[in-house]
């Protein structure tokens, strides 16, 4: 499976919506085998789906994410973990491994409360099946 | 730093926690020292939780990775005012904001971090979408005055559950504004149905309309409920009235009159609570003079009437069509256009659009299947349009120029019309004869030896 993750320098880009480069983990098993950067335009989500698409990618770990590039991803069946924030290493390397990221949640989205989405890591369970 | 209960807080504290701007504060390595009330509701992010943490993962500006206005003030040492952002709340909202930073400094004068504060905009975005002038009912949107005016009796209109007689040329939103009726009246919960009656023969509309009983005509196998008896308390919106038959006429006359109807081949009349919306592109008053369209079935269908004006009376709404048009395919093709280019407004706004709003949302439609995203420009509009520019290369940059633009192609259009009668156009300009002729030789339109009066060289 493909892992997506928004970044910034080495950490995971703070905000979706103005993000402009992707690092894409192609994981077996729970082991990352391939890392590749990808660069696209902030904003132009329809572009971004597309590039998701083409690059296989099942699952996008993001950091602030707003309603619109929400719905859209939800509509193109992409599963989103957004509101993560950290060092994208450490964060790709503890998801791989099934393990839970509520260490890597934003603040303001804490376990008891939500940002508001499905793919909320407050309201899931944080561990990946 | 712990806050005790017991410690007075001191006066700046005090005025940090009442205004309405969030500020906050970081050090050196743009960790969050202090946030005050207002940056608490703004974020969503409760003080506890942002004090100590990375100011970005705290306050998810669209500036935060390329264009940090605090990195620049540290970097500089100078105050930076207002720049526009957006951020995203914990409610996944973007907040349009606008922000102002500074250096903060001691008694000494050291630099010790910096200082943002920052404005909810929300209020103002949504007062100045206010100011635009744009009035909104249902799936309806426009700015026009002629349109306003209809707006300020739709609610009324809807309530009273009278037939409504809906005028207006072709792709001009009469089944939008039938289905505005429908939704804001007390039947919104009943079905809605849309009959182009232009589009069905005689029988076949009736058959649709009033349904029919097994045996009524060869292929009737079984028994088939019409339109009627379908829409129960709901609404029927006859489109296209006025091109249906005199027989059909009958027929629809004796369902507004009695409320009731006759499935054909049945003996028995069925009841009907169902409210009619008519609508038709032609001049139903015209026609009943010339007597393709009956008198008695004109009056029951005209207790109210509403004229849709075509999109050339209302020019003023283009701009919010093509955006309202451009939401909407971007939300169902999953695109991200971002408008029209200044060229290709200016081409759609001189167009005449006889094909009214449907020619408009097309000529948006074909833009997308060109255009995935960015702006649509001029190679994007379909090239009907763009001959006629090249045909007609006038480029009227100020109103002055269009006003005389305008002024002179009404002028020669009166004259022809009255056969160069110099009285006769002056009178259909509604000016003086004086005027007129000022004006003609303002303009240096050069008459033809004809006039009107004489009809002879």
């Amino acid at each position: 499976m493909k892992i997506a993750i928004t970044v910034w320098g080495n950490r995971i880009s703070p905000v979706f919506d103005s993000a402009q480069t992707l690092l894409v983990a192609e994981v077996r098993e729970t082991e990352v085998i391939n890392r590749q950067i990808e660069l696209f335009q902030a904003g132009v989500f329809s572009r971004f789906i597309e590039l998701l698409a083409e690059l296989e990618v099942q699952v996008l770990i993001c950091g602030a994410l707003s309603d619109e590039p929400a719905a859209m991803l939800a509509a193109n069946e992409i599963e989103v973990i957004p509101f993560v924030t950290g060092k994208a290493e450490a964060v790709l390397s503890l998801y791989v491994r099934g393990m839970d990221l509520a260490d890597f949640t934003m603040p303001g989205c804490p376990r008891n409360r939500c940002c508001g989405t499905n793919h909320c890591p407050a309201r899931e369970n944080r561990t990946r099946k | 730093m712990k806050e005790s209960g017991a410690t007075p807080k001191s006066e700046n504290e005090i005025i940090l926690e009442s205004i309405s701007d969030g500020v906050f504060t970081v050090d050196h390595n743009w960790r969050i020292m202090t946030f005050n009330r207002a940056a608490e509701e703004i974020t969503g992010t409760k003080r506890e939780e942002a004090v100590g943490r990375y100011c970005w993962e705290v306050f998810r500006s669209n500036m935060c990775e390329g264009d940090c206005a605090l990195k620049r003030t540290m970097k500089e040492g100078k105050s930076f005012v207002s720049s526009s952002a957006y951020i995203i709340n914990n409610r996944q909202k973007r907040i349009p904001i606008s922000v102002s930073t500074s250096p903060l400094k001691n008694e000494k004068g050291e630099v010790l971090g910096g200082v943002e504060t920052f404005r909810d905009h929300s209020l103002v975005e949504e007062l100045r979408r206010e100011l635009t002038g744009s009035y909104q009912i249902e799936d309806m949107i426009s700015r026009s005055k002629a349109m306003k005016k209809i707006f300020n009796i739709l609610y009324q209109v809807a309530e009273s559950d009278s037939t409504v007689l809906i005028e207006g040329e072709t792709g001009t939103g009469k089944e939008l504004m039938a289905s505005a009726v429908h939704n804001l009246s007390f039947r919104k919960d009943e079905p809605f149905f849309a009959v182009n009656c232009g589009a069905l023969p005689d029988t076949l509309l009736e058959s649709e309309l009033f349904g029919y009983k097994a045996g009524a005509f060869t292929s009737a196998d079984k028994d088939k409920p019409g339109i009627f008896a379908a829409s129960g308390r709901g609404t029927v919106f006859l489109d296209e009235i006025g091109d249906t038959s005199a027989a059909f006429q009958v027929r629809l006359l004796r369902v507004l009159e009695e409320k009731e109807f006759q499935p054909l081949g049945s003996v028995e009349k069925v009841k009907t609570e169902a409210r009619i919306i008519a609508a038709t592109n032609r001049d139903l008053e015209e026609m009943v003079q010339s007597g393709e369209f009956r008198r008695d079935l004109f009056y029951r269908i005209n207790i109210i009437r509403f004229k849709l004006p075509c999109l050339k009376e209302r020019m003023e709404d283009i701009p919010l069509l093509i955006e309202r048009f451009i939401k909407k395919m971007n939300r169902f093709k999953g695109r991200s256009v971002s408008g029209v280019s200044k060229d290709a407004m200016a081409v759609l706004l001189s167009h005449d659009y006889p094909g009214n709003i449907r020619e408009l949302e097309n000529i948006i439609e074909h833009g997308f299947v060109l255009c995935p995203e960015g702006e649509l420009g001029l190679p994007h509009l379909p090239a009907y349009l763009l001959e006629k520019r090249i045909a007609k290369p006038r480029h009227h940059s100020s109103i002055g120029e269009l006003v005389r633009v305008t002024e002179e192609e009404k002028i020669s259009e009166a004259l022809k019309n009255n056969k160069y009668n110099r009285s006769a156009a002056a009178k259909e300009l509604g000016i003086h004869k004086s005027t007129l002729f000022r004006k003609l030789k303002k303009y240096n339109i050069s008459l033809p030896g004809v006039d009107g009066r004489s009809g002879h060289v």
